[in-house]
Parts: structure tokens; C-alpha cells; sequence
């Protein structure tokens, strides 16, 4: 006999994992094109909106080439971070569908995970580039390369690490549990 | 694959649908199909037990071992 309130119960949970993923897939892609929009608004109104990490002197008179280099600099630590919300809103996508516990899915976990442990890195190298774009023009002696690590960063390394752990868990259990299908 | 399924030989004996059988048996079409065609890594013996029951056979009227050539020269 089947029982109808477990089955109104799973219903319920399937509704609400639709509703949550949709929103959730709805936001991530929203912030994955919002990302490069704002940063471009960013280095056009950099006189009101501070580019992050960088010296406020460097910002100073600043032409138009050097908002579009350090625009264009910036995409690369901006890029990292779509490519991570992307996989992220797939991510979302796929539960919203009911497609939970697969292969797929921790796979795009894991590219997450990897735009969250590299994103520090990153912006190292964004931070680097740009200081010395900034400055390219400046006197002998006194161009400037500036890299800086805080413990955000560091805590962003230590969850990505993390992040990426359980993605690798869930891959290969997922891949037990496909194979465990495949026995009929 | 050396375990081939001889499942159709049995459902055309029986005279029998593969949606007859699933529905019988207590497990899926799709299930069931992939039976069929060899393309599962195990079965069941309580499914087995089933189909066996379903069919009135054997379990050797469902599976046939063919060895491969390398393991044999092995």
C-alpha cells in the first residue's frame, strides 16, 4: 500500500529544492554578467568607486588608457570569478531540474571550488599588473609593482581547499552510486 | 562482455512483453531494458528469483558465458 504522506512529503521537498535552485541559478547568473558590468563602471567612475587593491595615489589623473588597461587587467581576476559563478548557476540549474547526485554535478562543484582557490591568486597577479600599468609612465625610479596578501585571501585559499575536497568526495561517490544503478 | 543475457530468448519463448515482464517482475522498463541488452554491472537474485518465477526457467536459461578469446589463452 503506498503511503500517500510520505509521497506528499517528497513532493513538497522536490517543490521547494525546484523553487530554492531556481532562484539560486537565477542569482549566480545575474552576478556572473553583473561582475564584468561592474567593474567597468568601476574604472569609468574611479574617482568615486575605488578600484579594490589598489594605491589610492596610483588613481590620481588617471587617463583614459589607463582605465581601459586597467579595465582590461582586471578582467582576468574578474573572469575567474564568472567562470566560478557560471559553474555555479549550471550547478543550481541541474538541481532545479532534479538532477542531484551525479558526476556532473560534483564536477561543477569542483570548478567552483577552483575559481574560489585561485581567485586569490589572481588578484595578485590583477594587483601586480595593474600597479605597474598604472605606473608606467611615472619617472625613472619611481614606477611601482604592488602585490599584497590579507587574511581574507588566505581564508578564501582555506575554503576553496575545503570546497574542493567534498567536490572530489561527492564525485566519486556519485560515481559508486551510478554504478550501483547500473545493478538492476 | 562474457555473461550474455538471453533474456529475449526466453521472452519470445514465453510469448511474453518486455512491459509484461517489468511490471511482473517489480522493476522498471528502462531497468529492464538495459538488461536486455547486456548493458547492466549485476543483477539481483531477488531479481533474478523474479524473473525466473515469471518466466518458469532457470537462471541458466537467462545468462550464457562466453569466455574471450584472451582470457581462454590465458
Amino acid at each position: 500500500m503506498i503511503d500517500t504522506n510520505d509521497n506528499a512529503e517528497d513532493e513538497r521537498r522536490r517543490r521547494r529544492i525546484h523553487r530554492v535552485a531556481g532562484v539560486m541559478s537565477f542569482c549566480c547568473a545575474f552576478l556572473a554578467i553583473a561582475l564584468p558590468i561592474c567593474m567597468a563602471l568601476i574604472w569609468g567612475y574611479v574617482e568615486y568607486m575605488l578600484p579594490p587593491r589598489l594605491p589610492a595615489h596610483l588613481l590620481e589623473n588617471m587617463s583614459v588608457w589607463d582605465r581601459i588597461g586597467g579595465f582590461l587587467l582586471s578582467l582576468f581576476v574578474v573572469g575567474v570569478g564568472v567562470w566560478g559563478l557560471s559553474s555555479l548557476a549550471t550547478l543550481f540549474a541541474r538541481f532545479r531540474r532534479g538532477d542531484i547526485f551525479d558526476v556532473r554535478a560534483a564536477v561543477l562543484l569542483r570548478r567552483f571550488a577552483l575559481s574560489v582557490l585561485v581567485l586569490p591568486l589572481a588578484g595578485l597577479i590583477t594587483e601586480g599588473l595593474t600597479t605597474a600599468w598604472l605606473s608606467r609612465d611615472a619617472a625613472p625610479g619611481e614606477g611601482m609593482v604592488a602585490l599584497s596578501l590579507s587574511s581574507h585571501d588566505l581564508f578564501l585559499c582555506v575554503i576553496g581547499v575545503l570546497l574542493l575536497t567534498i567536490a572530489w568526495i561527492l564525485r566519486d561517490a556519485a560515481a559508486i552510486n551510478e554504478e550501483n544503478r547500473l545493478i538492476v | 562482455m562474457p555473461i550474455v543475457v538471453t533474456l529475449d530468448v526466453m521472452l519470445a519463448r514465453r510469448k511474453m512483453r518486455g512491459k509484461e515482464l517489468a511490471a511482473a517482475v517489480g522493476i522498471s522498463e528502462q531497468n529492464l531494458s538495459l538488461l536486455r541488452s547486456g548493458k547492466v554491472k549485476g543483477v539481483r537474485f531477488s531479481t533474478l528469483q523474479h524473473i525466473c518465477a515469471v518466466l518458469d526457467c532457470q537462471p541458466g536459461d537467462l545468462l550464457h558465458f562466453e569466455p574471450d578469446t584472451d582470457e581462454e589463452e590465458s
